[in-house]
């Protein structure tokens, strides 16, 4: 008998399946109603990634809003890259990994739009043709919204559009722009107009004004004033949005999801103290004071710099000063002691990152845990529009005197463009690079930062690692003169 | 099919149609002239056979006329004499100084040793026996050319094995060890007694028998068995001893430290320094704390060590039989509930059913309980300075419970990991393993045609449950040194794999021309199955309450997973050789697995050997006595990489499910890369020479390998961030020479001695990447690569020229100065001459794989007295100081000691060591350098051992057993010059910071 076994059976036997794996091929696509799982792993995926505290890290660092933070040489090429020494980065981790973890997104997105016109293949009713193009165009958001930050990184970057074809070379800055502009406008025009906490299939899902928003920022980058208003008008006229009365409050558990947010990424505790939870990547312990105890601990980067503090005290902001600064030695509004660092190290740390524990589902035990990290709002949407507005020439105090008024200042009149940089410097402070975004856009990089030279500061090198892995990326997709 | 089994049965009762006769004799030993006991003789071809008894008599009854008696003791040289006819048959036999007649084990079947065509070392029960290891491999360091051990200090730890270097990305470089035929990963679950003897196959020649297994050397382990028509012999072995710490690094004082932090001149850096003065005393003015605590002190221990084994084998003319059970208990020494107890048991027993047929079986139960330590204190007592104590008798109220521990928070330190109070660590960790291993074999052998034609068929299973069971209890220490709810962790492991071999065996002899033909088919599965469960709030106290449904419902959380993989194996082998003089060996393995898209794979190998000392020309010379010259080549698989996916799979679980509010939509992510992988393929050449000279006193071994690895398979990342892919992206080459030397005389009746020597160079190259010039290993921090023409995983960042010594220096230098340096600081050699230092500057720092390994034996006895040594060592590989490199992430560390006494302190002190300021630099420790690669070569004296044997006496009727006491020191002492613990460092990065203990025992060996 097990002679037999040994010689019939053993071809089959070398068939064998790997265990505790399900094959791509066995994707039902003719479930229309599973529809929605590529894209809901696309936002799993841009959860992780966008949070990413490299990626955050190399962001915001440059900025004179935020210095290093933590002890004088961990992470010291954060430092460098502060300084503008891009030789001396070239083949630091975090810069490829932050390169790794974006272009992650996109492949990630490329295969769920597979799957998704496999499923168009297959779907027969009105509606799942209608929800199979709305889907798609929430996951090219969110790759639209990974390419924004890699063209804002690196300047001249790859446009992946195959899988299969990882050997790609690098598209032109300008290049990169109209794939980027056009991948928006499809969102615009495709994805539904509601705000994003109306979207009913998926709470905080995109929409046609997060790709607004998303498309106002481009263009204000890029200096296309008229392009910023009717998109910022769009998202203003719609009246779904509104600022959340506190602006202290908007960055912890009760700002969760409220009716400024345009894009956020979600985390839960599911409401339990223990057990399964989703958290970013250490966006929040990232940012957490050294050396304090749990719940309130953490790395201690990314700190508010003292200048941003005597900028703030002279204008005479409250709220957004306690807020913006988790000062050492002293108690929260919310009741944490935070506990002073070791001389040398920073005094305040960021406090748009700060969960207080009393907000916290007893049990949970992170920096952080259950909250957000918001990544689009209404306030940034107003600045924008003021801006152009005042740009070109028209009066943008209306939007302006909003955000000003929920800080608790005085409106302004016939306020000026320095006047709304201002104000975004001390509204968007340590969020996501917006500051350096503005110094670099309006010229003033070279004045306000240290080391920063007009023409090689702008963009982060190419990570050495991926030149090795992909020599291509030396060379231009085609050669193209704008 | 069935027709020509039939025949093959009938054909095994022709033997009873010959005529028989009975032989008797007596056996002598031809130097002593004293008649041998216990040789055993055995008709050739056939299960028949008996021993001498007390004055060297044997007899046999019913033997074949045409029979071949054959003679064999262990060290004696094994003659074969034809009957004839004859009825008496007297013999003397001769000591074998060279063991050319030695039983060999090689891949399904034995071998003399002097037919060999590869090199295959054998180690004996005796020298094993000899460590108080509790891994037997860990006693093998520096016995064998060619093999490379690393120890590891902790309780039932594995040692590192290496066979002739590394050819193999990530963990896939470990040799495939068979015991009693079952394929294991390592054999740390046997005792030092359980096993026979131990064969190590080296070369393709020998491993490729065993295919897609054999990439990284062969390791055959044989456990006792009996003999037939053999009293039955006990055996007890023991020893009892305890271990030390030796060389443990010497760390900064608290004043020391205290001087270092004060020299660097700033006060974020003094006031740690004055904070412990306030809250723990000292002497403020002085700035000289009064605290100085020896975290290391702390935390050892003299630990204790006992291993007893009791052995009970012999045989009756049908059966064969040995019985064994032995108990090791170990305590490690940290001072903390850490130990490790092993209790076997063993039973083999050999059954001639009939002259034809052959039954045996053989089981092996190891029941193993091993209580963890904390490593992290080892590393937390490295890196916290002794300004705070271990408890905290300040008197002053403290959060610390339940017991009151003083935290470094206290001294104003960080409350990060770094500076944990780390006897609070120890003491509160509770790790459990427990492993049950069970090893069952059968085996049945069928004469089908007499003294040719063998059928032998072997099931053998492991089956193996591995119990983790980790508790934490509540407790606060200070700072983040706390567990505020308890938590449960359990993991039950099973482990079931079986192996089926078929072989059939053909001997057959035509005039001068002698043959042995082998086929085999092997089936084989291995499994894995995993389920672990995690829960808070389990109330702690006692084991009994230890189950996670006592914890916290609403917390739970499960984990499973499993593999379970086939293979099937085709195998043959022919071995022939001309007269005893030309010797022919192939083999070939065709080998499929479950694991792989491309299912099969094929492994041959072929060896040749000349015995020139069997030659006409060579029977006048008078230089060798016995000259054999050797080459193979072969093909060898390693299958211990990931299965290949072949195809593109999804990944659905909470990370690939979107966050919607407070609640997850189902979703997935796919991995739309798949790789297609093909076995990595070693092929090695092999070339060497036996021989004996000097009337066989002195006998060397000399073996060239060259083993190329192709196919290796790397984890290369994809470009894009697209992730990693396991591709056959490398080739890489390990070359060098083995060398081992034995002499061995006696001078007078009483005093024997011997010396041996084995030396092994390792030359590791990276041939090839597929296209990529390099792969980056390491960490981020501390990086290493594999580049195109150097050595694997070679450690890379800058080179330090020199110590910057005065300002002028600095002012000269536009690097210095651009940099805001200070003399003290590291002065780096700008590789590419471009006025910069920067990332191009980085060059390759030193490999962790050394040039040459080397060992020494010697031993002497003298009477009754018996004396032995054993030392290794290795040359030219580099350690990679990550301990130091820790100062990266927290500066105010503690330091070692030669960081304080060697640290630059002004012009001319040195041209190394940083200065205090100069310690915290992020320009001297942020970016890799060569002041963290340190000269990792070492020199041991591995074991010593003194010996007296009492000699079974009979007395009247009452007879005393035979008596043999042994004092053995194992690694008594090391020879090195790093600044670390041990050199002895796996990957060559130490960040091992636990001392390893020396072994004394006293030991008692009876026999009855």
């Amino acid at each position: 008998m097990p002679l037999a076994m040994t010689l019939s059976g053993c071809s089959d036997l070398l068939d064998k399946l790997p265990e505790n794996t399900v094959p791509v091929a066995g994707v039902d696509y003719t479930k229309t109603a599973e529809m929605y799982q590529p894209v809901s792993g696309v936002y799993a995926t841009a959860q992780q990634n966008f949070s990413s505290w490299t990626t955050y890290g190399l962001m915001v660092v440059r900025g004179d809003d935020v210095d290093k933070g933590s002890s004088p040489t961990d992470q010291i090429e954060f430092l460098w890259c502060k300084q503008f020494k891009y030789d001396q980065i070239r083949s630091f981790w975090a810069l490829d990994s932050a390169f790794q973890w974006l272009y992650y997104v996109v492949t990630v997105a490329n295969s769920a739009l597979e799957s998704l016109d496999q499923y168009a293949q297959h779907a027969t009713s009105d509606t799942d043709k209608a929800k199979n193009v709305e889907y798609q165009a929430e996951v090219r958001f969110l790759r639209a919204y990974a390419y924004f930050r890699l063209m804002y990184l690196w300047g001249d970057i790859p446009i992946l559009e195959n899988n299969q074809e990882l050997s790609v070379a690098k598209s032109h800055r300008a290049d990169v722009l109209k794939y980027l502009s056009d991948e928006i406008q499809f969102c615009v025009d495709k994805l539904p107009a509601l705000r994003p906490t109306e979207q009913a299939h998926n709470l905080g899902a995109v929409t046609k004004y997060t790709a607004l928003a998303l498309q106002a920022k481009v263009q204000l980058y890029e200096g296309n004033w008229d392009a910023v208003i009717t998109a910022t008008d769009a998202i203003i006229n719609s009246g779904k949005f509104s600022l959340y009365k506190d602006y202290y409050e908007l960055f912890k558990i009760p700002g969760k999801m409220c009716d400024e947010s345009l894009y956020e990424l979600q985390f839960t505790d599911f409401g339990t103290g223990s057990g399964d939870i989703v958290g970013p990547d250490a966006w929040f312990t990232f940012q957490g004071p050294r050396g304090g105890e749990k719940p309130i601990e953490g790395w201690g980067f990314i700190t508010p710099t003292e200048k941003l503090k005597q900028f703030m005290i002279v204008r005479g902001e409250t709220i957004r000063l306690q807020t913006t600064f988790l000062n050492t030695g002293e108690t929260t509004l919310s009741g944490d002691y935070i506990k002073e660092g070791n001389p040398g190290e920073p005094t305040a740390y960021n406090g748009k990152a700060y969960t207080p524990s009393s907000q916290m589902t007893p049990g949970r035990n992170d920096y952080g845990a259950n909250n957000n990290v918001r990544i689009l709002r209404y306030a940034d949407v107003l600045l924008m529009n003021a801006e152009a507005k005042i740009r070109k020439g028209q009066n943008g105090d209306a939007s302006l005197n909003l955000v000003r008024e929920r800080a608790g200042l005085k409106p302004i009149t016939n306020a000026t463009v320095d006047q709304v940089l201002d104000e975004r410097f001390v509204e968007l402070a340590t969020e996501f690079g917006d500051r350096f975004f503005d110094l670099v856009r309006t010229g003033k990089a070279a004045s306000e930062l240290p080391g920063f030279v007009v023409g090689k500061s702008e963009y982060y090198p190419i990570p050495q690692n991926q030149l090795d892995l992909n020599p291509n990326l030396n060379n231009y997709k085609e050669e193209k003169t704008f | 099919m069935k027709r020509i089994f039939c025949t093959l049965i009938l054909l095994c009762f022709f033997p009873f149609l010959q005529a028989q006769v009975s032989v008797k004799g007596t056996v002598t030993d031809k130097q002593t002239n004293q008649t041998a006991i216990g040789v055993a003789v055995a008709v050739k071809g056939s299960t028949l056979g008996t021993v001498t008894d007390l004055d060297g008599k044997y007899s046999l009854s019913n033997i074949p006329e045409k029979a071949t008696l054959v003679f064999s003791y262990i060290g004696m040289k094994t003659l074969e004499i034809p009957v004839s006819g004859q009825n008496i048959i007297n013999v003397l036999m001769e000591e074998d100084t060279q063991h050319l007649d030695e039983v060999v084990v090689i891949g399904y079947g034995t071998s003399k040793a002097k037919d060999l065509t590869a090199p295959i070392a054998v180690v004996k029960a005796e020298e094993i026996i000899k460590h108080a290891t509790t891994s037997p491999m860990a006693a093998l360091q520096g016995k064998v050319a060619g093999v490379q051990i690393v120890s590891n200090g902790q309780p039932g730890s594995s040692p590192e094995v290496r066979i002739r270097g590394i050819g193999s990305f990530d963990d896939k470089t470990k040799p495939l060890y068979v015991v009693d035929g079952m394929f294991f990963d390592n054999i740390d679950f046997l005792n030092n007694n359980d096993i026979q003897d131990l064969s190590v196959l080296k070369d393709a020649s020998a491993a490729s028998i065993y295919g897609v297994r054999a990439a990284n050397g062969v390791v055959i382990v044989t456990t006792k068995k009996g003999a037939l028509n053999r009293p039955a012999t006990v055996t007890y072995d023991g020893y009892v001893g305890f271990q030390k710490a030796t060389n443990r690094l010497r760390m900064a004082n608290s004043s020391q430290y205290a001087q270092m932090q004060l020299e660097k001149g700033n006060e974020t850096d003094a006031s740690v320094i004055r904070q412990s003065i306030k809250i723990f005393g000292g002497d403020m003015e002085a700035m000289r704390p009064g605290v100085d605590t020896d975290w290391y002190k702390e935390l050892l221990r003299t630990a204790l060590i006992h291993n007893h084994s009791l052995d009970i084998s012999g045989g009756s003319d049908k059966v064969a039989y040995s019985v064994g059970m032995n108990y090791l208990f170990q305590e490690g020494i940290m001072d903390a509930k850490n130990d490790y107890e092993r209790f076997n048991l063993r039973t083999k027993a050999d059954y001639n059913a009939f002259s034809w047929l052959k039954l045996g079986a053989n089981v092996v139960i190891s029941n193993a309980t091993q209580y963890e330590p904390d490593n992290m204190a080892w590393r937390v007592a490295y890196q916290a300075p002794g300004i705070y104590p271990v408890m905290d008798e300040t008197g002053e109220p403290s959060e610390a419970y339940p017991i009151k521990y003083a935290s470094p928070t206290q001294a104003g330190l960080s409350s990060y990991a770094y500076f944990h109070n780390p006897v609070a660590m120890a003491n509160y960790n509770d790790k459990r393993n427990k492993n049950l291993q069970i090893l069952p074999s059968f085996y049945a052998e069928a004469q089908l045609l007499p003294e040719k034609l063998t059928f032998r068929t072997a099931y053998s299973q492991d089956i193996s449950i591995r119990q983790g069971r980790q508790y934490k209890q509540e407790y606060k220490v200070g700072g983040s040194q706390e567990q505020k709810v308890s938590e449960l962790i359990k993991q039950n492991e099973i482990y079931q794999n079986y192996i089926w071999d078929n072989t059939l065996t053909y001997r057959d002899s035509f005039g001068k021309h002698n043959l042995t033909a082998m086929v085999g088919h092997s089936l084989r599965n291995e499994s894995w199955q995993k389920l672990k469960g995690t829960s808070p709030a389990v109330p702690g106290g006692e084991d009994e309450y230890l189950y996670l449904s006592q914890g916290n419902a609403a917390g739970r959380q499960v984990e499973d997973d499993g593999t379970s993989y086939y293979g099937l194996s085709y195998f043959g082998r022919v071995s022939y050789d001309f007269a005893g003089k030309y010797l022919l060996s192939a083999t070939m393995r065709a080998d499929a697995s479950s694991k792989y898209q491309e299912k099969w794979g094929y492994f041959p190998s072929v060896g040749a050997a000349w015995i020139l000392t069997e030659e006409g020309f060579m029977k006048d010379q008078k230089v060798f006595d016995f000259l054999k010259v050797r080459a193979s080549w072969g093909k060898l698989g390693n299958d211990k990489i990931k299965a290949s996916d072949g195809f593109a799979s999804i990944t659905q679980n909470l990370l690939t499910s979107g966050v919607s509010g407070s609640t997850v939509l189902p979703g997935f992510t796919n991995m739309s890369y798949f790789s297609w992988l093909a076995w990595e393929v070693v092929n090695e050449l092999n070339i060497g020479a036996d021989f004996s000279v000097l009337k066989n006193r002195l006998g060397i071994e000399i073996d060239y390998y060259h083993r190329l690895t192709e196919n290796a398979v790397i984890d290369a990342p994809l470009p894009m961030g697209a992730g990693n892919l396991l591709g056959n992206n490398g080739e890489i080459l390990n070359s060098g020479v083995e060398l081992s030397i034995n002499w061995s005389d006696k001078i007078g009746k009483d005093f024997s001695y011997y010396v041996g020597a084995n030396l092994t160079t390792l030359k590791n190259k990276v041939k090839s990447l597929n296209g990529l010039p390099h792969i980056y290993g390491g960490s981020d921090e501390f990086r290493t690569i594999s580049r195109v023409g150097s050595s694997m995983n070679a450690f890379y960042g800058y080179e330090i020229e020199g110590v910057y010594q005065n300002a002028n220096e600095i002012a000269n230098d536009p690097v210095a100065v651009e940099n805001g340096l200070l003399p003290g600081d590291f002065k780096y050699k700008d590789q590419n001459g471009d006025g910069k230092i920067d990332e191009l500057d980085r060059t390759i720092l030193g490999s962790y794989l050394p040039d040459v390994t080397l060992g020494l034996n010697l031993g002497f006895s003298y009477k009754n007295f018996d004396f032995s040594m054993v030392m290794q060592g290795q040359l030219g590989n580099e350690i990679c100081n990550r301990k130091r490199g820790e100062r990266r992430w927290q500066s105010d560390i503690n330091y070692d000691a030669a960081m304080y006494e060697n640290r630059w302190t002004g012009e001319g002190s040195t041209n190394t060591y940083p200065s205090s300021l100069g310690s915290v630099n992020p320009w001297n420790i942020a970016k890799f350098n060569s002041f963290y690669v340190e000269n990792g070569s070492y020199f041991r004296i591995q074991n010593v051992q003194v010996a007296y044997t009492f000699p079974k006496k009979q007395m009247r009727s009452f007879s005393f057993p035979s008596v043999r006491l042994s004092l053995s020191a194992e690694r008594p002492y090391t020879y090195f010059t790093s600044n670390g613990f041990t050199p002895e460092v796996k990957d060559g990065f130490d960040l091992q910071t636990y001392p390893l203990a020396a072994t004394y025992t006293l030991g008692v060996r009876i026999t009855y």
